[in-house]
């Protein structure tokens, strides 16, 4: 794909994106998160909001699904070696429900540090956009920090514009 | 002399039009019970909308320069110091930015969406991105103040990449990015510190301070708020009011 799409191409700059600092709190999150996307239905999935330090360096992003793991009850999580049919893990879900009140809204009052998904991997934007979907791929990620020279931070690729620009490719006559 | 308005600069224009103005009654062009020129008139003199007259003029009447009389006009204050502590004062530094007594280091400097109640502080909507700032004000190597600024990110952007350690706030946004600071509102109340902030003044949680609150304007916007949690030791709070000569 050597006449295909950099990453500068397709990213989204910094502050399309909720910024937060490390310690606020998980409800603190779903509060930001709610005025920022919900209410206005700008963006579209994945969502995802950007943690800071105090000297405004990246930490890494929390998204929907990490505040929802960061705020489930903890003996719904599975054992790392998990014996139990699939049919009886999900069963378990309804005790969630019944619960949360109580755990839930204790859980959220963790600091978002502890379920952020640290930002270990990076995109250039000369990159192309196949290295961002790589790195999605392999390591899972809905959204993937942009840094220029190694250091300044600079934007965010999302998994739908690395779809559309590789998909096009693919599609093509 | 007229004065023109600059269209260069990023300065509101009302605010401009709000000076030149005050500066016509400051120097006595305007005396005190003259009636002011219609705004159709101001509108022609600086070549401006008549929002941004309006605006201007209301201001004006806002911090008791004029008066507004329904059906007769607008008309320069007799006295423009209303009564009370509404004084003409000059917003060089604030409270604690004299270097003097305090030394101070900044915690963090970073960016924060404005939830939980901080938003309608600011007025600005729950999805803006806001510059954060926490900063201890230490006397004699001991905490004695801690300081957290909120300033909504469109306001200055700049000021994330500006060194705070060592100029104030209120320098920068007034010389360096020509934001007027028009008026600051001061707040006082006993708080209790929750464990973060306690920790930084190195004091018990739920330690009363006193907090004080500030607002500080462009018009009717908030372009920062300053909330300072000062906790009891041997430094008192001086904030001094002088009046200037009629």
């Amino acid at each position: 794909m050597s006449d295909g799409k950099l990453v500068k191409d397709v990213m989204l700059g910094i502050f399309e994106y909720p910024h937060i600092p490390y310690w606020f709190s998980i409800e603190q999150a779903i509060k930001v998160v709610k005025a920022s996307f919900i209410q206005t239905q700008k963006h579209t999935d994945p969502l995802a909001v950007l943690v800071f330090d105090e000297k405004y360096n990246l930490l890494g992003t929390v998204t929907l699904k990490d505040i929802l793991r960061g705020i489930e009850p903890s003996f719904l999580k599975s054992p790392a070696k998990a014996q139990v049919p699939e049919e009886e893990k999900t069963g378990l879900a309804v005790v969630w429900d019944s619960l949360f009140s109580q755990e839930s809204k204790k859980l959220a009052q963790k600091p978002v540090s502890e379920i952020m998904v640290s930002a270990k991997h990076f995109v250039e934007p000369a990159d192309p956009v196949t290295k961002a979907a790589y790195l999605m791929i392999h390591f899972d990620l809905p959204v993937l920090p942009v840094i220029e020279d190694k250091k300044k931070f600079v934007g965010i690729v999302r998994m739908v514009e690395v779809f559309d620009a590789i998909s096009e490719e693919v599609i093509k006559e | 002399m007229v004065e023109l308005i600059s269209r260069d600069e990023h300065e509101k224009l009302y605010l401009q039009l709000f000076e030149i103005l005050k500066r016509k009654i400051e120097n006595g062009e305007w005396t005190s019970g003259m009636q002011i020129p219609t705004e159709e008139q101001l509108c022609k003199t600086f070549n401006v909308s008549r929002a941004t007259v309006r605006n201007a003029v209301l201001e004006l009447v806002r911090q008791g320069y004029l008066i507004r009389q329904q059906g007769k006009g607008t008309f320069v204050s007799r006295s423009f110091i209303s009564e009370g502590l509404i004084m003409t004062a000059v917003f060089k530094k604030l409270w604690v930015e004299d270097d003097s007594v305090f030394s101070k280091e900044v915690i963090a400097k970073t960016v924060m969406m404005p939830v939980s109640g901080l938003s309608v502080e600011l007025g600005v909507p729950e999805n803006r991105h806001v510059i954060y700032l926490k900063v201890l004000w230490e006397s004699n190597k001991e905490p004695s103040i801690l300081q957290e600024s909120f300033i909504p990110f469109n306001i200055c952007p700049q000021l994330l990449e500006e060194d705070i350690e060592t100029q104030s706030i209120i320098d920068l946004f007034d010389k360096k990015y020509s934001i007027k600071i028009t008026s600051v509102h001061n707040f006082f109340e006993i708080f209790s510190l929750n464990k973060e902030l306690a920790q930084s003044l190195q004091i018990a949680e739920g330690s009363p301070v006193i907090l004080m609150t500030q607002k500080v304007f462009s018009g009717d916007t908030v372009i920062l708020l300053n909330k300072f949690y000062k906790r009891s030791d041997s430094n008192k709070l001086f904030i001094a009011f002088q009046r200037k000569a009629l």
